[in-house]
This record gives structure tokens, sequence and C-alpha cells, in this order.
């Protein structure tokens, strides 16, 4: 799939529905809360480019 | 006039077979995955594709025939089928799949094993207790039901242990060896004990130093967090566990008579936990002790022979995996399911390069794929897919798979014998399935060129001669690296074999320059550069009468000093 608004819109939203799951875990990971975050920023950033 | 530029990736005018990158301290070059994700013939997480398709577990997947058996992070188990055509019908899907304790379900899994004599499937997660234990045998025989009841307890193994959860973050804790089902706690419940359980009759052992090879020392240190791993050509499973660096190999693994063989990885000077992941034995026919282990921030190539009468292993190789400007450690993940490359239902490894030892993603880490160069003992791979340039257009490939975790891609075969290569991961493109040809499997696109420019001096003056200062770059065995240099933007090329201090004078006038590596290389190795900092362009311009070969010259070489105060 290219790098088109829609991919980085849809991995936006797969990353912010991941950081809700782990963040309603009995014991949340940090490594992976740390990840998904980082990847949600990037997502953003690639979104405002796009948009 | 004399000037130095950076060869940035910015300045990067052609790639071909090749991925650059600048991020985070890393300045690569790498060879590309011949895989890409418009070379394939599926690339999809939606409909057929959705759902256990966020697998986050190395290697957290089944194979049975032309069924595959998936374990998603968030998005439950899967069943599919692989079409004779490459594509997959999804046969049957529960989010919540796992049965958690007593009363819950759950939807969060990493670890599955299978009995294929049976068509039961077993499934469990680190973080939550329980298992599920699936009756699969309905899709065999062509149906797209499976059977899934609670079990009695929640612990999937309960004789002089309680195992209720498995592996640890996000590795697999599961394997199967003939009749017998090994598991591997998340917690130490199994304290310097190994159990298993039989697939038929549900009989559990806890195998103990009561087990040990006959000459084998004990173990002296309980690990737990415990990574499985099952040789099936040499009938050997492996406990790897993550805290306390040391692994317990059981030879016999599917016998009634297993034995325990200890193999201290810490005694060994590989440190004092087992944080990477994965095993790989490059031979396991002529040399079935040679194998690559994970250890503490490495991954170690080892020789266990000596730990079958009690000695410490011998280190071979370390590929570290802080090694700036590596950084994948820890949990970097190295390795193969299976160690055979000729299983026709499943392989992983690379059928003409059994060498290749792939290297898959981990906590968005080595998103890319990278691989083990076993000349120079470093692991090869750009850290991230962020501030990346690469060749999408050669033979069709597109940008590479990206992925935060995910396995090797592996080989399974439709119902009428049809070799596909499958890859699977999570976020990016591992929400999903990407399945490609057996002509362009699992190796390296090998040959690569990079081509760099267009360098200038002020008033465009011409260019005579170019020193280049080249950064960390690593040719393996069989491989070769060729750099050309033009002063023309590439009308014509010279070789550069300038060493270090000296330059290369151009034998064409011009004012642009560019500079062009050429790599050759194979499915398995190619030459790259890991470094932490661009490469070098210092060039300029020569008086006239310098470049009048008829005139003798020298250079003269003078210290300049500094004024004394």
């Amino acid at each position: 799939m290219d790098e088109t608004l829609e991919y980085w819109q849809e991995k936006l939203a797969e990353f912010q529905e991941a950081l809700e799951s782990e963040q309603e875990m009995d014991i949340p990971n940090d490594s992976m809360l740390k990840l998904l975050k980082l990847e949600i920023d990037f997502c953003t950033k690639e979104i405002k480019i796009l948009s | 006039m004399i000037k130095t530029v950076e060869l940035a990736r910015t300045n990067i005018q052609r790639i071909v077979g090749a991925v650059a990158n600048d991020y985070e301290g890393q300045r690569a070059i790498v060879p590309q995955w011949k895989r890409g994700i418009s070379n394939c013939i599926v690339s999809s997480g939606s409909g057929d594709y959705d759902g256990g398709d966020r697998v986050i577990g190395f290697m957290s997947y089944e194979v049975d025939g032309d069924l595959l058996i998936t374990t998603g992070w968030g998005d439950g188990i899967a069943y599919r089928r692989l079409n004779n055509d490459g594509t997959l019908t999804k046969l049957w899907h529960d989010n919540y799949g796992l049965y958690r304790d007593t009363t819950s379900t759950y939807n969060h899994l990493h670890g599955v094993a299978i009995h294929k004599a049976t068509s039961q499937a077993v499934f469990m997660s680190h973080n939550v207790n329980g298992y599920s234990l699936m009756d699969y045998s309905n899709l065999k025989a062509g149906g797209t039901t499976v059977v899934n009841e609670r079990p009695p307890s929640q612990f999937v193994f309960s004789s002089g242990a309680s195992v209720d959860r498995m592996g640890t973050y996000y590795t697999n804790g599961l394997v199967t060896a003939g009749d017998w089902l090994y598991v591997g706690d998340y917690d130490a419940s199994h304290y310097k004990k190994y159990p298993r359980r039989n697939w038929r009759t549900g009989e559990e052992q806890l195998l103990d130093t009561s087990n040990n090879y006959p000459g084998s020392a004990s173990v002296d240190r309980n690990g737990y967090r415990y990574t499985l791993y099952y040789d099936e050509v040499n009938d050997r499973v492996f406990y790897n566990s993550y805290y306390n660096g040391n692994f317990m190999v059981i030879v016999d693994a599917s016998t009634d008579n297993p034995k325990l063989v200890w193999c201290d990885a810490s005694d060994a000077g590989l440190g004092d936990d087992g944080y990477e992941d994965g095993l790989f034995v490059p031979d396991p026919v002529n040399n079935p002790n040679l194998l690559v282990m994970g250890c503490n921030s490495r991954n170690a190539y080892v020789d266990i022979t000596p730990c079958f009468t009690g000695s410490t292993l011998t280190v071979l190789k370390q590929f570290y995996t802080e090694s700036h400007p590596a950084r994948f450690g820890n949990l970097h993940r190295a390795g193969t399911k299976y160690q055979s490359i000729n299983n026709d239902e499943h392989i992983d490894k690379n059928p003409n390069f059994p060498d290749l030892c792939p290297c898959p993603a981990d906590r968005g880490r080595q998103m890319l794929d990278g691989w083990l160069d076993w000349d120079n003992s470093k692991i090869v791979g750009v850290y991230r897919y962020n501030n990346t340039t690469e060749d999408t257009t050669s033979n069709g490939r597109g940008r590479s798979y990206r992925a935060d975790y995910s396995s090797a891609p592996f080989r399974m075969r439709s119902a009428n014998g049809t070799p596909y290569w499958i890859k699977l991961g999570y976020g990016f493109d591992g929400h999903g399935f990407r399945v490609w040809t057996d002509d362009i499997g699992n190796g390296l696109v090998g040959n690569w060129e990079v081509e760099y420019g267009t360098y200038t001096l002020d008033g465009n003056a011409n260019i005579d001669f170019v020193n280049l200062g080249l950064v960390d770059h690593y040719t393996p065995s069989g491989c070769s690296l060729s750099i050309y240099v033009s002063n023309n933007n590439g009308s014509t090329w010279e070789l550069y074999t300038a060493s270090d201090d000296d330059h290369h004078m151009f034998n064409s006038t011009g004012y642009q320059l560019r500079v062009k590596y050429v790599a050759s290389g194979q499915e398995d190795k190619a030459p790259y550069k890991l470094a932490s900092a661009f490469d070098t362009a210092t060039y300029g311009t020569l008086y006239e009468s310098v470049k009048d070969v008829t005139i003798p010259y020298k250079v003269t070489r003078k210290k300049i000093r500094g004024r004394k105060k």
C-alpha cells in the first residue's frame, strides 16, 4: 500500500486502538505504550504533511 | 580550491536494490530484500485477511498442510486455508478465542503449538492466565468448524508446577515434539524443571536432573520467561530464558526418554540474562551443535558440544545488538522457526542459502528486517522505516515491508503443492497478510547501486581530484564493493582506487562531481554500510602547472605551525 493520506489515517486508527487496549490491560507494558505513542506521533505528522 | 561535502541521503540521485537511511544516529546503506510491498500477490488486512492478523509474537503461527493458524495481539485466533492461487480463505476466527482463568475470554495472545496427528492446537498468552485447547480436525476434513471448549482449569500444566501463562513479551513458549507439548512459563513456577504434557493422553511430566544427559552438568540457576524452540531435524527442544542467561537443551524430546543438556551461557561470558531471541542452526545435519542463540545483548554463535560432557559451551561469534549504530537490543529476533530446508510442507530458511539468518522486527526496531553477516559479526539492517530512501521501482517491488514486530517469512504449500512465502507481523504492514511467489522468496536482492551528487565548486571551477572518506563499510566474503567517481555529472565514470589519505586524479575535465557505489552480492549477503556518519568527498581544483604531466612537480608537505605567544 502506498503512503497515501488514507494509509496513514488507517495506521493512526490502528495504533490508537492498540494504545487504548494496552492501557486497559491489568499490567500495561511500558515499552509497548512508548512504541505506540511514538507511532501515533509519526502517523499524525504524516497526515499533517499530506492534508 | 578545495571543498568537503557529505554523501548524505538527501544527495542520492539514484538508488537500485538498496535502502539508505539517516535516523537516530544511524547512517546506513543496506541491500533490500527481494520481497516488497508491491510484488506480492496478496497484500491485505481486510475481508478474509482480517482477524488473527496482528501477529506480534516471534514465530507465533503454525502450519498444517494448507492450513495456516495465527494468533493476534488484540484480534484473537484464526485458521485460514492457502488456496492454489496464493490467496487465503478465512475458515474460522474468534477475537476472544483464548479462555482466560475460569470465567472470561481474552483477545491478546502470541503462543501457539499444534499436534498434527490429532489436529489439536493450544493457545496462550504471557500477560493473562488461561489457555485454549482446540480440535480443528473438521478443517482438515474440508469443513469450517473448530471445537473450542473451556478447559477444566486455567493451568495448561499442573503436576508439580502451575503454568497458566507462557513465553515472554512477545515470544512463543509452546512447542511440540512428537506427541509432547513442551511449555515454558512466563513466571518461575517450574523451578529448574521442564514441563511437558502428552497431547494424546494428557499425561504430565516435569523433567529434572534425573533426566540429565549422562555427563551433562545440572541446571544451576533457575530461569524464567521462557521462549521455546524446536529443532525438528535433531528432535531437540530449547528452553531459553529471558531472565538468567542460560539455556537447556532437551535431546530426544519426542521420545519417552528425553535428556537434559545444560548450556551455561553466562559461565561462557555471554552475560547473565537471555534478553535476545531466536535459534538458528546453520547446518543441523552435519554440525547440529553449532547454533545461534539469543543471549545477553547479543545473539551468539556457539558450539554446545562441550555441554554434553559437563563443560561450558564454546563461543564462536557474537552479534552485539546494542553496539552503535545497530541499536536493536534487547529482545532482538534472529532465527527461524524450523531448521530444515528439506521440509516440503513448511520452511522458513532460504532453501538455496541456508546460512541466511533472518532478523525480523521487534519493538519498532529492525523494521525492514535484517540478517546476520557471518564474516563481520554484524547484525545488518536499518533501525526503522523513518528517514529512508530506497529503490521502489525495480522488479515491481515497491517499498519494503515494514512492521513493529514480525517473524521471518515462511514458505507453505497450497493443496496442489504450489509454494508461497507468507509474512506476518504487528503494526504497519503487519496488520495483514503478505504473500509472495516462490521465485521472490526470502532472499536479498544482492547487487545494489547508490549514486550521490551533484557537487560543484564555487563558480563551477573544474574538479581535478577527489578523496573519499569512507566510514564503516563492510564487505562479506564473496561480495565486492566498487566505487566510481565522475567529474562530468555521470557522463563518464572512473574507478576510485585511492587509499585512505590519497586522492583520485580525474582523466576527464568537468565541474560536476558524482560518486557511485556498485555492490555485488547474493541472496544471503551483500556489502553494506553501518555507520554513525555519512561518507565524505573532498574535491578540488589543481593549478594548470600541476596538471601538466610534462612539468615535473613535487607536492611539498609543509607542517603549519601555530605562532608562539
